[in-house]
């Protein structure tokens, strides 16, 4: 009797030892396979499906983004993946709300412009312009997201002055804030990126009304005119004229978008 | 301190499992799955899936009676329990627990690796096993990366990784560097301890192809490892040569040791190198200033985000995802503009990793995961050292004190980078750790039969 109950006692270390490494080896195995198949998986994906049709490979994609990440809901780099998708889809309010639990887990440099895209998408220009000149304290030299954020703060003056012409109240302080920070920016990213086109688009736009229309002039000669008047190219080409004919719209009032090329 | 007895002979399930983690260290290295974005990812799946495999393999034979349990905990299992139970603890202020716990089973895969090495009855054998795979493979990784030096290229790779050239199997310069840099002394523990000029001849030449491959990865960091590794060897040998009184013929033999280490550093870098033209501006490279200033950021991050949650860290694996919102946070303090160069340079990507081991796990698991990592990493520098000044053969001691030595080289790499953190080097780390407890569980016994 006491040689079994000695003998079961120096069993069970076994027992513990060998049942633990089991369930842990089992359980850390599975997990590593779902996690692996899914990493594999979210990159063949694309090339799985059939594009015959944009909008039913787009809901194809999406099924098949919700059933991965299904098994793996840590994998961040899945979920922005899938929120691009619902992006795409127009579904902006889930994106901004999948996209916050993505960035717990993958959170890249550029994140804040994705959102400010996002809320600029849903009309709320207040917040994306909050979140773009939070994106550009981390992104200072950033050529796309300086000229986005320009576009921005032009529309919020932009939208003022319709709402003013249109004969509803706007708060001058605020209208006033609003010219003075566009201001700022503009002249601050004019005098950074000599080379941006763009930047003299948005300067000239700020000189407009009512301060310096010849500076507005010679900012947009010198952000419209691309040169391609010289292009050998000739359904590329435009000639000075055209340039100037548009100049002359936008000091007549007939504001130009001052932005080329921007997504 | 607990040291367990030796194991008795194995049996055919011992055997199986001998040649299972063999085959783990064999072909780790050589996973590509062209696929995912860099070699290391399919490495780490293929590390984690064989080794959880063999500890669940481990298990039935426990269950079974077909090994024999361990009995009782040695002082660095206890101590490796410490470590999981401050990861444990970090875990209550993870943003997303999922994500920690699955990013910590690569190195729960690295000890669970040294557990089963260690608890391997015939644990002798399978580490010289281990020593001749690892050896076969830093000679080809070796001249792969120096044939990618010159062009030729065996794997297709897209194009994020091709743009750094010399990466063999591993993917990136500064991993194949934390790999081959601790191997470098595996190899001169077979030139210490073996018998006649061919294997040494052979021995040597093998150190000269993994120093040119480090060299022409242009990579920095782990050059104060292997510096601080040959110092050690250089001071540890000595010491044992003077402490057994092996005469001033050995001592000067270390010394000459070191010293055609260095002349041989020298060559390759002041001769080879130019001769090859191989392109390699040693003081661009040194002084890169906006890389080190980028790295002086991701170290200052981690301090700063483990000043916000000293005990237990931010989580594991939370480094990456709360880095930017760091930056953010930061450029708009007092101290931010001075880093407002740094930001631009680092643009396009998340740092990945702090680049500095001890650092990470601060910002990660706090002070009560530096501690237990401190813990573990002091027990083996101790007794390790210990072990060699206790050993009575002389071959010995210098095979022990050359697996000091790469032990040394990967703590110091562990400073500017993040061995632990990758499938290869981790590897690598726990054979040396086998090593030397393998070393310092003899020295105990002796001293325990002594006594």
């Amino acid at each position: 009797m006491t040689e079994e109950i000695t003998t079961r006692k120096a069993a069970w270390p076994r027992y513990v030892l060998g049942g633990g490494a089991l369930l842990l080896g089992l359980i850390g195995f599975v997990w590593t396979m779902v996690a692996g198949y899914v990493d594999v998986k979210l990159r063949v994906l694309p090339t799985q499906l059939t594009r015959e049709n944009e909008s039913q490979f787009m809901a194809r994609y999406m099924i098949e983004l919700e059933r991965l990440l299904n098994l793996d809901p840590s994998n961040g780099f899945l979920r922005s993946v899938y929120v691009q998708g619902l992006a795409r889809q127009g579904q902006y309010r889930q994106a901004v709300a999948e996209f916050n639990e993505a960035r717990k887990t993958q959170n890249a440099q550029n994140s804040l412009f994705f959102l400010a895209d996002m809320y600029e998408k849903m009309g709320e220009i207040d917040k994306a312009e909050a979140t773009m000149a939070e994106c550009l304290k981390i992104n200072p030299t950033d050529r796309l997201f300086n000229p986005a954020r320009l576009r921005l703060l032009n529309k919020r003056v932009l939208d003022m002055k319709a709402a003013k012409k249109a004969g509803q109240p706007v708060d001058a302080a605020l209208y006033d804030t609003a010219r003075r920070e566009y201001g700022l920016a503009t002249i601050n990213w004019f005098i950074r990126a000599p080379h941006d086109k763009n930047s003299y688009l948005f300067y000239g736009n700020y000189n407009i009304e009512p301060l310096y229309p010849l500076q507005a002039y010679r900012s947009f000669l010198l952000g419209l005119s691309q040169n391609k008047y010289m292009n050998l190219n000739e359904q590329m080409m435009i000639q000075p004229q055209m340039v100037l004919g548009t100049i002359r719209q936008i000091i007549q009032g007939r504001f130009a978008k001052p932005y080329l090329n921007l997504p | 301190m607990n040291i367990e007895p030796s194991k008795p002979a194995p049996s055919r399930f011992d055997r199986f499992m001998g040649w299972l983690l063999t085959a783990v260290v064999a072909l780790t290295p050589l996973v590509i799955v062209y696929v995912l974005a860099r070699p290391n990812l399919g490495q780490a799946y293929f590390l984690q899936l064989a080794v959880l495999a063999a500890t669940a393999c481990a298990g039935v034979g426990w269950l079974a009676g077909w090994r024999p349990a361990p009995r009782g905990l040695s002082l660095p299992a206890w101590l490796g329990l410490l470590n999981v139970l401050a990861f444990a603890g970090s875990l209550s202020a993870s943003q997303s627990v999922l994500f920690s716990i699955k990013s910590a089973l690569l190195p729960l895969s690295g000890l669970l690796f040294l557990g089963l090495t260690l608890t391997q009855p015939d644990r002798q054998r399978l580490l010289a096993r281990y020593r001749i795979v690892l050896i076969g493979l830093a000679v080809f990784l070796s001249i792969y990366g120096i044939l990618q030096h010159f062009g030729f290229e065996l794997l297709r790779y897209g194009s994020q990784i091709e743009k750094n050239k010399v990466i063999a199997t591993i993917g990136h310069p500064n991993y194949l560097a934390s790999v081959l840099g601790p191997v470098l002394f595996i190899v001169l523990s077979v030139v210490f301890t073996a018998k006649g000029w061919l294997k040494k001849s052979l021995g040597l030449a093998t150190i000269f192809l993994i120093l040119l491959c480090i060299l022409l990865a242009r990579t920095r960091g782990v050059w104060l490892g292997i510096m601080m590794g040959v110092l050690v060897v250089g001071v540890v040998g000595g010491l044992y040569c003077v402490r057994r009184q092996l005469g001033w013929r050995w001592v000067g033999g270390f010394a000459g040791g070191i010293a055609l280490m260095v002349v041989t550093i020298s060559v390759v870098l002041f001769g080879v190198l130019p001769a090859m033209k191989a392109g390699i501006d040693i003081r661009q490279r040194l002084v890169s200033d906006k890389e080190i200033k980028s790295r002086l950021y991701y170290w200052r991050a981690a301090v700063d985000q483990a000043a916000a949650k000293p005990v237990f860290g931010n989580g594991y694996a939370m480094f990456d995802p709360m880095f930017w919102d760091y930056a953010l946070a930061h450029q708009k303090t007092e101290s931010g503009p001075y880093y407002y160069d740094v930001v631009p340079s680092i643009a396009g990507r998340t740092p990945g990793h702090v680049h500095n081991e001890y650092l990470e796990v601060l910002a990660e698991q706090g002070v009560a995961g530096l501690l237990a990592l401190a813990a573990f990493l002091v027990f083996f520098l101790y007794f390790g050292y210990r072990a060699i000044m206790a050993e009575p053969e002389r071959a010995r001691a210098l095979e022990q004190t050359a697996l000091y030595g790469a032990y040394v080289t990967i703590l110091i790499d562990a400073l500017f980078a993040f061995p632990w953190r990758l499938p290869v080097s981790l590897i690598v780390f726990m054979v040396v750790l086998a090593w030397l407890y393998d070393a310092i569980e003899r020295a105990e016994t002796a001293h325990q039969h002594a006594a």
